[in-house]
Protein backbone atom coordinates (compact mmCIF):
# COMPACT_ATOMS: atom_id res chain seq x y z
CA UNK A 1 0.00 0.00 0.00
CA UNK A 2 1.86 3.32 -0.82
CA UNK A 3 -1.52 5.42 -0.16
CA UNK A 4 -5.55 5.54 0.45
CA UNK A 5 -8.62 7.73 0.87
CA UNK A 6 -11.80 6.82 3.23
CA UNK A 7 -11.87 4.13 5.92
CA UNK A 8 -9.81 1.37 4.79
CA UNK A 9 -8.62 -1.05 7.71
CA UNK A 10 -5.40 -3.55 7.19
CA UNK A 11 -4.57 -6.48 8.92
CA UNK A 12 -2.32 -9.47 8.57
CA UNK A 13 -4.72 -11.82 6.11
CA UNK A 14 -3.12 -14.72 8.72
CA UNK A 15 -1.65 -17.99 8.57
CA UNK A 16 -1.89 -19.30 5.15
CA UNK A 17 -2.72 -16.16 3.31
CA UNK A 18 -6.42 -16.16 4.66
CA UNK A 19 -7.01 -19.53 2.61
CA UNK A 20 -7.13 -21.49 5.72
CA UNK A 21 -4.27 -23.70 8.22
CA UNK A 22 -3.96 -26.69 5.84
CA UNK A 23 -2.83 -23.70 2.96
CA UNK A 24 -0.59 -22.53 6.02
CA UNK A 25 1.07 -25.70 6.70
CA UNK A 26 1.51 -26.35 2.73
CA UNK A 27 3.35 -22.92 2.44
CA UNK A 28 5.44 -23.70 5.02
CA UNK A 29 6.36 -26.96 4.27
CA UNK A 30 6.89 -26.09 0.10
CA UNK A 31 8.97 -22.86 0.64
CA UNK A 32 6.41 -21.10 -1.60
CA UNK A 33 4.99 -18.54 1.16
CA UNK A 34 2.82 -16.18 0.87
CA UNK A 35 2.68 -13.19 3.31
CA UNK A 36 -0.58 -11.38 2.35
CA UNK A 37 -2.97 -9.04 4.32
CA UNK A 38 -6.29 -8.12 4.08
CA UNK A 39 -8.14 -4.86 3.08
CA UNK A 40 -11.09 -3.89 4.59
CA UNK A 41 -13.49 -0.70 4.08
CA UNK A 42 -14.88 1.68 1.96
CA UNK A 43 -12.03 3.90 0.37
CA UNK A 44 -9.62 3.54 -2.64
CA UNK A 45 -6.18 2.22 -2.25
CA UNK A 46 -3.39 2.22 -4.13
CA UNK A 47 -0.91 -0.58 -4.31
CA UNK A 48 2.80 -0.84 -5.78
CA UNK A 49 6.04 -2.40 -4.44
CA UNK A 50 9.44 -1.17 -5.29
CA UNK A 51 8.92 0.49 -8.61
CA UNK A 52 7.90 -2.90 -10.54
CA UNK A 53 5.67 -2.77 -13.16
CA UNK A 54 2.19 -4.16 -12.38
CA UNK A 55 -0.36 -6.20 -14.63
CA UNK A 56 -3.79 -6.73 -14.19
CA UNK A 57 -5.30 -10.01 -15.02
CA UNK A 58 -8.79 -11.22 -15.08
CA UNK A 59 -9.41 -14.30 -13.94
CA UNK A 60 -13.04 -16.20 -15.18
CA UNK A 61 -13.31 -19.18 -13.18
CA UNK A 62 -10.13 -20.23 -14.32
CA UNK A 63 -6.84 -21.42 -12.35
CA UNK A 64 -3.30 -19.42 -12.66
CA UNK A 65 -0.04 -20.65 -11.54
CA UNK A 66 1.65 -17.52 -10.44
CA UNK A 67 5.33 -17.02 -8.76
CA UNK A 68 4.15 -16.18 -5.10
CA UNK A 69 6.68 -13.42 -5.16
CA UNK A 70 5.27 -11.77 -7.99
CA UNK A 71 1.91 -11.37 -6.56
CA UNK A 72 0.76 -8.11 -5.51
CA UNK A 73 -2.64 -7.82 -4.91
CA UNK A 74 -5.78 -10.66 -5.56
CA UNK A 75 -9.30 -10.01 -4.85
CA UNK A 76 -10.48 -11.25 -1.50
CA UNK A 77 -13.11 -13.69 -3.16
CA UNK A 78 -10.11 -15.29 -5.09
CA UNK A 79 -8.66 -18.50 -3.64
CA UNK A 80 -5.14 -19.34 -3.16
CA UNK A 81 -3.14 -23.17 -2.89
CA UNK A 82 -0.19 -24.63 -3.32
CA UNK A 83 0.13 -27.05 -5.92
CA UNK A 84 3.21 -29.33 -6.85
CA UNK A 85 4.50 -28.01 -9.99
CA UNK A 86 7.12 -30.50 -11.06
CA UNK A 87 10.79 -31.34 -10.81
CA UNK A 88 11.86 -27.52 -11.74
CA UNK A 89 13.60 -24.48 -9.85
CA UNK A 90 16.68 -26.50 -8.65
CA UNK A 91 18.59 -24.10 -10.88
CA UNK A 92 15.58 -21.39 -10.71
CA UNK A 93 15.76 -21.39 -6.83
CA UNK A 94 11.55 -21.35 -6.72
CA UNK A 95 11.28 -24.85 -5.21
CA UNK A 96 9.02 -27.59 -6.66
CA UNK A 97 5.66 -26.19 -5.85
CA UNK A 98 4.00 -23.22 -7.23
CA UNK A 99 1.08 -21.01 -6.19
CA UNK A 100 -2.21 -21.09 -7.84
CA UNK A 101 -4.88 -18.64 -7.96
CA UNK A 102 -8.56 -19.56 -8.77
CA UNK A 103 -11.84 -17.52 -8.91
CA UNK A 104 -13.79 -14.79 -10.64
CA UNK A 105 -11.68 -11.99 -10.13
CA UNK A 106 -8.91 -9.60 -10.59
CA UNK A 107 -5.03 -10.31 -9.66
CA UNK A 108 -2.34 -7.56 -9.76
CA UNK A 109 0.90 -9.35 -11.00
CA UNK A 110 4.24 -7.30 -10.37
CA UNK A 111 6.78 -7.66 -13.24
CA UNK A 112 10.09 -6.59 -13.63
CA UNK A 113 11.73 -4.50 -16.31
CA UNK A 114 8.59 -3.92 -18.21
CA UNK A 115 5.07 -4.55 -18.47
CA UNK A 116 4.70 -8.83 -18.55
CA UNK A 117 4.85 -10.21 -22.11
CA UNK A 118 1.90 -13.38 -22.95
CA UNK A 119 2.70 -15.97 -24.87
CA UNK A 120 0.30 -17.86 -26.31
CA UNK A 121 1.22 -21.84 -25.89
CA UNK A 122 -0.97 -24.44 -28.42
CA UNK A 123 -0.65 -27.94 -29.03
CA UNK A 124 1.78 -27.15 -32.54
CA UNK A 125 3.88 -24.77 -30.31
CA UNK A 126 4.94 -25.25 -27.40
CA UNK A 127 7.35 -23.00 -25.94
CA UNK A 128 10.21 -22.98 -23.73
CA UNK A 129 10.91 -20.23 -21.17
CA UNK A 130 13.66 -19.42 -18.90
CA UNK A 131 12.49 -19.93 -14.89
CA UNK A 132 13.38 -16.91 -13.99
CA UNK A 133 11.41 -14.93 -16.39
CA UNK A 134 8.90 -17.39 -15.38
CA UNK A 135 5.92 -15.13 -13.87
CA UNK A 136 2.69 -16.89 -14.51
CA UNK A 137 1.03 -19.52 -16.87
CA UNK A 138 -3.02 -20.00 -17.25
CA UNK A 139 -5.10 -22.34 -19.18
CA UNK A 140 -4.65 -26.47 -19.96
CA UNK A 141 -0.90 -26.56 -19.71
CA UNK A 142 1.77 -29.27 -18.54
CA UNK A 143 4.96 -28.17 -17.61
CA UNK A 144 8.41 -29.53 -17.97
CA UNK A 145 11.89 -29.13 -16.94
CA UNK A 146 14.53 -28.74 -20.03
CA UNK A 147 17.98 -29.95 -19.09
CA UNK A 148 20.88 -29.16 -21.45
CA UNK A 149 23.77 -30.00 -19.32
CA UNK A 150 26.28 -31.27 -21.53
CA UNK A 151 29.87 -31.71 -20.93
CA UNK A 152 30.48 -28.00 -22.01
CA UNK A 153 28.99 -27.39 -18.97
CA UNK A 154 31.25 -29.60 -16.43
CA UNK A 155 34.13 -27.70 -17.60
CA UNK A 156 32.51 -24.13 -17.33
CA UNK A 157 31.56 -23.34 -20.76
CA UNK A 158 27.87 -23.88 -20.46
CA UNK A 159 25.65 -20.74 -21.97
CA UNK A 160 24.25 -19.83 -19.31
CA UNK A 161 20.91 -21.27 -20.52
CA UNK A 162 21.00 -24.94 -18.78
CA UNK A 163 17.79 -24.98 -17.12
CA UNK A 164 14.45 -24.07 -19.11
CA UNK A 165 10.96 -24.78 -18.58
CA UNK A 166 8.84 -26.35 -21.34
CA UNK A 167 4.95 -25.37 -21.71
CA UNK A 168 2.76 -27.95 -23.86
CA UNK A 169 -0.90 -27.41 -23.93
CA UNK A 170 -3.44 -25.00 -24.87
CA UNK A 171 -2.96 -21.68 -22.70
CA UNK A 172 -1.20 -18.34 -21.94
CA UNK A 173 2.23 -18.07 -20.49
CA UNK A 174 3.13 -14.87 -18.92
CA UNK A 175 6.76 -13.90 -18.41
CA UNK A 176 8.48 -10.49 -17.30
CA UNK A 177 11.49 -8.73 -19.07
CA UNK A 178 14.21 -9.44 -16.52
CA UNK A 179 15.62 -12.63 -14.48
CA UNK A 180 15.22 -12.85 -11.23
CA UNK B 1 11.02 25.28 -17.62
CA UNK B 2 12.05 22.18 -17.53
CA UNK B 3 11.53 19.69 -20.17
CA UNK B 4 11.36 15.88 -19.18
CA UNK B 5 13.59 14.36 -22.09
CA UNK B 6 12.14 11.04 -20.86
CA UNK B 7 11.00 9.88 -17.73
CA UNK B 8 14.25 10.03 -16.17
CA UNK B 9 15.95 12.48 -17.31
CA UNK B 10 14.98 16.59 -17.72
CA UNK B 11 16.52 19.60 -19.60
CA UNK B 12 16.15 22.99 -18.93
CA UNK B 13 17.00 26.10 -20.95
CA UNK B 14 18.89 28.13 -18.71
CA UNK B 15 18.36 31.27 -21.26
CA UNK B 16 14.75 30.88 -20.66
CA UNK B 17 14.61 29.73 -16.87
CA UNK B 18 17.16 31.51 -15.27
CA UNK B 19 19.64 30.44 -12.74
CA UNK B 20 18.84 26.64 -11.75
CA UNK B 21 19.83 25.37 -8.26
CA UNK B 22 20.28 21.05 -8.68
CA UNK B 23 21.90 18.54 -6.52
CA UNK B 24 25.27 18.35 -6.85
CA UNK B 25 26.40 15.92 -9.32
CA UNK B 26 23.03 15.27 -10.89
CA UNK B 27 23.82 17.12 -14.68
CA UNK B 28 24.85 14.68 -16.80
CA UNK B 29 25.54 16.89 -19.69
CA UNK B 30 25.61 20.77 -21.10
CA UNK B 31 25.70 23.07 -24.29
CA UNK B 32 26.38 26.31 -24.36
CA UNK B 33 28.42 28.17 -21.99
CA UNK B 34 26.90 27.39 -18.32
CA UNK B 35 28.84 28.00 -14.66
CA UNK B 36 28.33 25.54 -11.77
CA UNK B 37 29.10 26.69 -8.25
CA UNK B 38 28.00 25.58 -4.99
CA UNK B 39 24.59 26.73 -3.41
CA UNK B 40 23.80 27.23 0.47
CA UNK B 41 20.17 26.67 0.98
CA UNK B 42 19.48 29.26 3.85
CA UNK B 43 19.74 28.48 7.12
CA UNK B 44 21.00 25.20 6.34
CA UNK B 45 24.32 23.80 5.99
CA UNK B 46 27.08 26.20 6.57
CA UNK B 47 25.47 28.80 8.54
CA UNK B 48 24.02 26.26 10.86
CA UNK B 49 20.33 27.84 11.90
CA UNK B 50 21.64 30.94 11.91
CA UNK B 51 20.80 31.31 15.68
CA UNK B 52 16.95 30.40 15.75
CA UNK B 53 18.13 26.71 16.23
CA UNK B 54 21.87 25.52 17.72
CA UNK B 55 23.36 22.43 18.61
CA UNK B 56 21.29 19.13 18.21
CA UNK B 57 18.45 20.81 16.33
CA UNK B 58 21.33 22.41 13.81
CA UNK B 59 22.72 18.76 13.76
CA UNK B 60 19.28 17.18 12.53
CA UNK B 61 18.55 19.71 10.38
CA UNK B 62 21.89 19.18 8.30
CA UNK B 63 20.28 16.02 7.70
CA UNK B 64 17.07 17.79 5.56
CA UNK B 65 20.03 19.53 3.54
CA UNK B 66 21.45 18.44 0.33
CA UNK B 67 24.48 19.84 -1.33
CA UNK B 68 23.33 21.74 -4.63
CA UNK B 69 24.67 23.46 -7.14
CA UNK B 70 24.02 26.66 -9.06
CA UNK B 71 24.11 26.43 -12.47
CA UNK B 72 23.87 29.78 -14.65
CA UNK B 73 24.84 31.47 -17.96
CA UNK B 74 23.62 30.66 -21.61
CA UNK B 75 23.08 26.81 -22.47
CA UNK B 76 20.83 23.69 -21.96
CA UNK B 77 21.63 21.09 -18.76
CA UNK B 78 20.16 17.99 -18.33
CA UNK B 79 19.89 16.26 -15.33
CA UNK B 80 18.77 12.95 -14.14
CA UNK B 81 19.72 11.11 -10.67
CA UNK B 82 20.70 7.03 -10.38
CA UNK B 83 18.17 6.19 -13.23
CA UNK B 84 15.01 7.46 -10.51
CA UNK B 85 12.20 8.77 -12.40
CA UNK B 86 11.66 12.08 -12.10
CA UNK B 87 8.71 14.82 -12.39
CA UNK B 88 8.74 18.39 -13.06
CA UNK B 89 5.74 20.06 -11.06
CA UNK B 90 5.05 23.68 -11.95
CA UNK B 91 4.75 25.08 -8.21
CA UNK B 92 2.77 28.15 -9.79
CA UNK B 93 -0.15 26.05 -10.93
CA UNK B 94 -0.33 24.19 -7.58
CA UNK B 95 -0.60 26.78 -5.07
CA UNK B 96 2.89 28.35 -5.00
CA UNK B 97 3.97 25.76 -1.92
CA UNK B 98 5.34 23.03 -2.00
CA UNK B 99 6.66 20.49 0.90
CA UNK B 100 9.45 18.17 0.14
CA UNK B 101 12.21 16.28 1.43
CA UNK B 102 15.61 17.88 0.03
CA UNK B 103 16.88 14.46 -0.77
CA UNK B 104 13.65 13.96 -3.45
CA UNK B 105 14.43 17.24 -4.66
CA UNK B 106 16.68 17.49 -8.53
CA UNK B 107 16.37 20.79 -9.51
CA UNK B 108 14.10 23.92 -9.16
CA UNK B 109 14.20 27.14 -10.56
CA UNK B 110 16.85 29.92 -8.33
CA UNK B 111 13.70 32.24 -8.33
CA UNK B 112 11.82 29.75 -5.91
CA UNK B 113 12.95 30.63 -1.95
CA UNK B 114 13.41 27.41 -0.22
CA UNK B 115 13.65 26.92 3.50
CA UNK B 116 14.12 24.08 6.39
CA UNK B 117 10.95 24.29 8.62
CA UNK B 118 9.82 21.60 11.39
CA UNK B 119 7.44 18.99 10.30
CA UNK B 120 5.86 19.83 13.30
CA UNK B 121 4.90 22.92 12.24
CA UNK B 122 3.49 22.27 9.09
CA UNK B 123 0.81 19.35 11.00
CA UNK B 124 -0.19 22.57 13.02
CA UNK B 125 -0.83 20.29 16.13
CA UNK B 126 2.46 17.93 16.16
CA UNK B 127 1.77 14.58 15.48
CA UNK B 128 -1.60 14.78 17.57
CA UNK B 129 0.66 15.38 20.52
CA UNK B 130 -0.69 18.64 21.00
CA UNK B 131 2.31 20.49 19.99
CA UNK B 132 4.51 22.05 22.40
CA UNK B 133 7.89 20.16 23.53
CA UNK B 134 6.14 16.90 23.83
CA UNK B 135 4.64 17.02 20.57
CA UNK B 136 7.95 17.74 18.97
CA UNK B 137 9.55 14.49 21.06
CA UNK B 138 6.62 12.47 20.14
CA UNK B 139 7.43 13.77 16.50
CA UNK B 140 10.95 12.81 16.61
CA UNK B 141 9.90 9.40 17.60
CA UNK B 142 7.72 8.67 15.44
CA UNK B 143 9.77 10.07 12.58
CA UNK B 144 12.91 8.08 13.26
CA UNK B 145 10.78 5.21 13.32
CA UNK B 146 9.44 5.56 10.03
CA UNK B 147 12.73 7.24 8.65
CA UNK B 148 10.59 10.96 8.01
CA UNK B 149 12.65 13.39 8.63
CA UNK B 150 12.23 15.83 11.72
CA UNK B 151 12.62 18.45 8.83
CA UNK B 152 11.20 19.13 5.36
CA UNK B 153 12.48 21.59 2.83
CA UNK B 154 9.42 24.21 2.07
CA UNK B 155 9.75 25.58 -1.50
CA UNK B 156 7.77 29.37 -2.25
CA UNK B 157 7.58 30.95 -5.91
CA UNK B 158 5.82 30.49 -9.12
CA UNK B 159 8.75 28.35 -10.69
CA UNK B 160 9.53 24.83 -11.70
CA UNK B 161 10.23 21.83 -9.48
CA UNK B 162 12.29 18.53 -10.30
CA UNK B 163 11.13 16.06 -7.85
CA UNK B 164 12.42 12.54 -7.79
CA UNK B 165 10.38 9.33 -6.88
CA UNK B 166 11.11 5.72 -7.42
CA UNK B 167 9.15 3.72 -9.92
CA UNK B 168 7.35 7.42 -10.97
CA UNK B 169 5.01 9.97 -9.22
CA UNK B 170 1.07 9.96 -9.36
CA UNK B 171 -1.13 12.53 -7.93
CA UNK B 172 -3.22 12.79 -5.08
CA UNK B 173 -5.92 15.02 -4.47
CA UNK B 174 -6.56 16.41 -0.96
CA UNK B 175 -10.06 18.08 0.11
CA UNK B 176 -11.38 19.09 3.43
CA UNK B 177 -14.18 16.55 3.00
CA UNK B 178 -11.36 13.81 2.41
CA UNK B 179 -7.87 12.64 4.10
CA UNK B 180 -5.52 10.95 2.29
CA UNK B 181 -2.94 8.52 3.70
CA UNK B 182 0.24 8.08 2.65
CA UNK B 183 2.56 5.40 3.29
CA UNK B 184 5.78 7.41 4.78
CA UNK B 185 8.03 5.53 2.87
CA UNK B 186 6.30 6.27 -0.54
CA UNK B 187 5.49 9.83 0.59
CA UNK B 188 7.34 12.47 -1.44
CA UNK B 189 5.74 15.75 -1.29
CA UNK B 190 3.14 17.63 -1.19
CA UNK B 191 1.73 20.74 -2.51
CA UNK B 192 -0.79 23.63 -1.38
CA UNK B 193 -2.36 23.84 2.08
CA UNK B 194 -1.41 20.13 2.88
CA UNK B 195 -1.10 19.64 6.63
CA UNK B 196 0.53 16.12 7.06
CA UNK B 197 0.45 14.10 10.50
CA UNK B 198 1.84 10.90 11.44
CA UNK B 199 -0.69 8.58 12.23
CA UNK B 200 -0.62 5.29 14.15
CA UNK B 201 -3.02 2.39 13.34
CA UNK B 202 -1.76 -0.10 15.82
CA UNK B 203 -2.92 -0.49 18.83
CA UNK B 204 -2.72 -3.23 21.58
CA UNK B 205 -5.26 -5.31 20.02
CA UNK B 206 -3.36 -5.78 17.12
CA UNK B 207 0.12 -6.48 18.09
CA UNK B 208 1.23 -9.19 15.85
CA UNK B 209 -2.05 -8.76 13.55
CA UNK B 210 -1.32 -5.72 11.70
CA UNK B 211 -1.59 -5.44 8.02
CA UNK B 212 2.18 -4.41 8.04
CA UNK B 213 0.93 -1.05 7.30
CA UNK B 214 0.74 0.44 11.34
CA UNK B 215 2.18 4.10 10.22
CA UNK B 216 0.49 6.66 8.05
CA UNK B 217 0.68 10.29 7.37
CA UNK B 218 -2.68 11.07 7.18
CA UNK B 219 -2.45 14.82 4.66
CA UNK B 220 -5.73 16.39 5.12
CA UNK B 221 -6.19 20.36 3.90
CA UNK B 222 -6.63 21.42 0.22
CA UNK B 223 -4.16 20.87 -2.17
CA UNK B 224 -1.68 17.92 -4.02
CA UNK B 225 0.06 14.63 -2.48
CA UNK B 226 2.78 13.43 -4.54
CA UNK B 227 3.06 9.67 -3.89
CA UNK B 228 5.93 6.86 -5.32
CA UNK B 229 5.55 3.43 -6.69
CA UNK B 230 7.54 1.91 -4.25
CA UNK B 231 8.22 1.87 -0.73
CA UNK B 232 12.20 2.95 -1.15
CA UNK B 233 13.55 6.12 0.92
CA UNK B 234 16.05 7.60 -0.95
Amino acid sequence: MVAYEGQVTFKSAGFGGGAGVVAGLKQKATGESLSLMECTGHGVVYFAHDAAEVTIIDLNGDTLQVESEQLLLLAGNLTTNVTFAGVRGMAGGQGLFTTTVAGQGQVALLSRGGPLIHLEVSPQYPLVVDPDAFVCARGQLTQSFDTDVSWRTAVGQGSGEAFSLRWAGTGVVSIQPAER
Amino acid sequence: MFTAVNSKVVSVNLAQSGPIVARRGAMLFYTGQVYFEPHQVPGGGGGMGGGMMGGMAGRMLSGEHEATMLAQGNGVVHYGFRGIEATVVNLGSVGGQMRVEASRLLARTADIQASIVSVASSGGQGGGGGGGLFGSLRNAAAGAMTGQGMFTTQLMGAGSVVVLGHGGIFELPVNPGGAVLVDPQAFVASAGQVNSTLKSAMSWRNVGRGGGESMQLECTGQGVVYVQASEQKM
